[in-house]
């Protein structure tokens, strides 16, 4: 019963990892392949601490690779503030 | 400067690609070095910091929109809401908010997978310092964390930068924080062995961390911050941040005073 849900885990990070990786090669999806790559990464670290699987940490890998993909395409500034400040210039 | 790059016709922001090659660069750090003195598996290492990574985009990111509520609720007539929403979801993070998002990424994971909490946690805080001053050459990158106008040695002119005032000298702060940083991080790592198996590290980090941004902050010039009593958001909390810093070594001391009289109680 416990690999059988691992296994559920392990499936869904893969498919998420994938959706992300998609995600990151279509513009205005970028923000939701972000998110889709964050929960894709939770559920590959847990299926790959139950039953440390192949599928578990290929769903793992794309899932990171997704997330990194969306988040160096879409996070263009930075560790302060001045978007909201450049979004209400153009306003 | 340079806030994006093209590779292959694919836009890359190059503050996400900096951040990007920090983490790793911090990671390896971590796994190869720091892992050693504890015993905890490499691959806890990686998964705590996964955990951590997503703790810190998130926590990084409410305080980034705590900070612009009062902003935003002025400016509320004037702004496209769903430009706004766009803006505040690509840019705009602070760093404390994500200093405290990734230690409860941390913490989250150890609870979860039952693995010591203090055993992460100080060998993940050495290379904090380290991934951080890499990440402020990204900010270096995208023309953000800008300084006050200066016209002295090692001023910087942006010239087509959508962020910091174009064709002004300003202070060089990015590429001074990323130095305090690093100096930063070499101190942790000398001490590192010194402080083996306590939060000391941890406390020093907290110490030497908030003495810079707190003088640092005085010569920002992005003004759109949060200024409560004459000092920024990020001033407020670099002082609790130094508090604790100053608890955690009061408490260590303690600590080993008390075992001493222990084993010579014992004795």
């Amino acid at each position: 019963m416990e690999e059988k849900k691992s296994n559920g885990l392990a499936v869904a990070s893969l498919v998420l990892g994938i959706v992300a990786i998609v995600f990151s090669f279509i513009g205005l999806s970028i923000p939701f392949g972000l998110i889709i790559g964050i929960v894709g990464i939770i559920l590959g670290v847990m299926a790959k601490k139950k039953n440390p699987c192949g599928m578990a940490t290929a769903g793992l890998v794309l899932s990171i690779i997704g997330t990194v993909l969306c988040a160096i395409v879409f996070i263009a500034c930075a560790a302060c503030i001045g978007a909201i400040g450049s979004a209400a210039s153009l306003a | 400067m340079l806030p994006t790059f093209n590779i292959f016709g694919y836009e890359i922001a190059s503050y996400g690609f900096i951040i990007f090659l920090g983490i790793i660069i911090g990671s390896v750090v971590s796994v190869q070095y720091f892992s050693k003195f504890y015993d905890i598996k490499k691959e806890d290492i990686i998964y705590s910091i996964l955990y951590g990574i997503i703790g810190l985009g998130i926590g990084a990111k409410l305080l980034y929109i705590l900070t612009n509520i009062p902003f935003l609720i002025e400016n509320y007539d004037k702004l496209d809401l769903w430009e706004t929403l766009l803006q505040m979801f690509k840019g705009g993070f602070v760093f404390y908010g994500g200093l405290i998002g990734g230690i409860i990424g941390i913490f989250i994971y150890s609870k979860q997978f039952k693995i010591s909490f203090k055993n992460l946690l100080l060998i993940l805080v050495p290379v904090i310092p380290l991934v951080h001053s890499i990440g402020r050459i990204g900010c270096l990158c995208a023309g953000c964390c800008y300084g006050m106008e200066y016209h002295g040695f090692g001023a910087i002119i942006f010239h087509n930068s959508n962020l910091a005032p174009n064709g002004i000298p300003l202070f060089p702060m990015q590429i001074v924080e990323a130095f305090c940083l690093f100096i930063i991080f070499i101190i942790l790592l000398v001490t590192y062995k010194r402080f083996l198996g306590t939060y000391k590290t941890v406390g020093l980090y907290c110490i030497l961390y908030s003495i810079v941004r707190f003088t640092l902050e005085f010569f920002r010039g992005d003004l759109i911050r949060g200024i409560y009593f004459s000092l920024s958001t990020s001033q407020w909390i670099s002082i609790v941040i130094f508090i604790i810093g100053i608890a955690i070594f009061i408490y260590e001391h303690k600590k080993t005073k008390d075992n001493v009289k222990k084993k010579e109680f014992k004795n």
